[in-house]
């Protein structure tokens, strides 16, 4: 945990609201993004980074700084994402995110729709678990440790999660590997 | 290692995990085996499709205001943070705690002599067991009282 971010959470603990505001703002983004490619819907992924920020407030004078806070984040959010897909089998919403590059041409961006589409697709066939292990670990370049840590489980059991989905997503993704590849 | 084995930890191997003998033990099959060659090279793939998948959308306006905003109804409702003023159970339990090890230590001194000393050198005195196990309890309570009274070296 950075100094920032422990500093923050004590003062969160007191009920400072302009700390939390701090926190929040400084880690709205992963909370957003591992949300969003959890659930796979803009409004689901609002509202789970939203009662992952809330837990986190409400239980702050408990929190003990044992690990750096995104960690904790991780858990507490990731948790609450599988709740969502245990409890309710999430629905494929087809919107897509804006385009951010403009230089490039409407082939181009009409291609990495379609890729963003596809990738969404496969990531939601996938049980919950898997599918938080590959996103920690390709979207967030967290390490074993790191996603066993907001698994809360085994480093052995991540390598299995991983070597699971990432199984499953090529059946899915095929169109998106060279052909030389699919062989085997 | 057979490529049912192999395959298995191929996903790890790509990541750089694994132990330092499995991991020289792949790289030589891989050296001989073309179908687990092709498969490392597919699960290459996959990851660089991975790696090339569209950015999420950006965060939507005005997030951190709502989060705060609902955050403020709770302590405004009174609901949060968790307060340390709730009702502390802590030294009810400790008395809680301390009279069940007295209750057991006079039990196991009255009636289980036999099975105490069954697991204790024969020249410690019979208290000192009963010292060794009480002596995580907390300073002043009953169990720490009962401790000092039942120690010789004490009395």
């Amino acid at each position: 945990m950075t100094t920032a971010d422990q500093q923050l959470m004590l003062q969160v603990a007191d009920g400072d609201l302009a700390a939390f505001d701090s926190l929040v703002r400084r880690h709205q983004k992963t909370a957003w993004r591992v949300a969003y490619r959890m659930l796979g819907d803009p409004a689901e992924a609002e509202d789970a980074a939203q009662q992952a920020f809330l837990k986190i407030f409400e239980a702050a004078p408990r929190y003990e700084p044992t690990a750096a806070f995104t960690t904790y984040l991780y858990r507490v959010l990731t948790r609450h994402c599988l709740d969502r897909i245990e409890k309710k089998k999430p629905v494929y919403v087809d919107k897509l995110p804006p385009c951010r590059d403009r230089q490039k041409g409407p082939q181009a961006h009409l291609e990495a729709r379609q890729r963003g589409h596809q990738i969404r697709r496969a990531l939601e066939q996938l049980p919950g678990r898997q599918r938080t292990a590959v996103i920690l670990f390709h979207f967030e370049g967290l390490s074993y440790v790191e996603i066993a840590d907001s698994l809360q489980c085994s480093k052995k059991a991540v390598e299995r999660l991983l070597a699971r989905g990432r199984s499953a997503l090529a059946e899915e993704l095929e169109s998106l590997m060279p052909v030389n590849a699919k062989t085997g | 290692m057979k490529c049912d084995e192999i395959q298995s930890h191929l996903s790890a191997y790509r990541d750089g995990e694994g132990s330092s003998e499995r991991r020289w033990r792949i790289r030589v099959h891989l050296k001989d085996c073309p179908m687990c060659r092709c498969k490392i090279q597919r699960l290459e793939e996959l990851c660089l499709a991975l790696d090339d998948a569209p950015p999420p959308p950006e965060v939507p306006d005005g997030f951190a205001s709502r989060v705060v905003a609902k955050a403020r109804d709770r302590v405004d409702q009174g609901t949060s943070p968790e307060r340390e003023d709730r009702p502390r159970l802590g030294v009810l339990w400790q008395v809680a705690a301390a009279a069940a090890v007295l209750i057991v230590g006079l039990g196991g001194g009255l009636f289980a002599t036999p099975l105490w000393t069954a697991t204790t050198a024969s020249d410690e005195p019979d208290g000192c067991l009963f010292v060794e196990y009480t002596d995580a309890s907390p300073p002043g309570s009953l169990a720490d009282i009962y401790r000092d009274v039942d120690d010789p070296r004490v009395y």
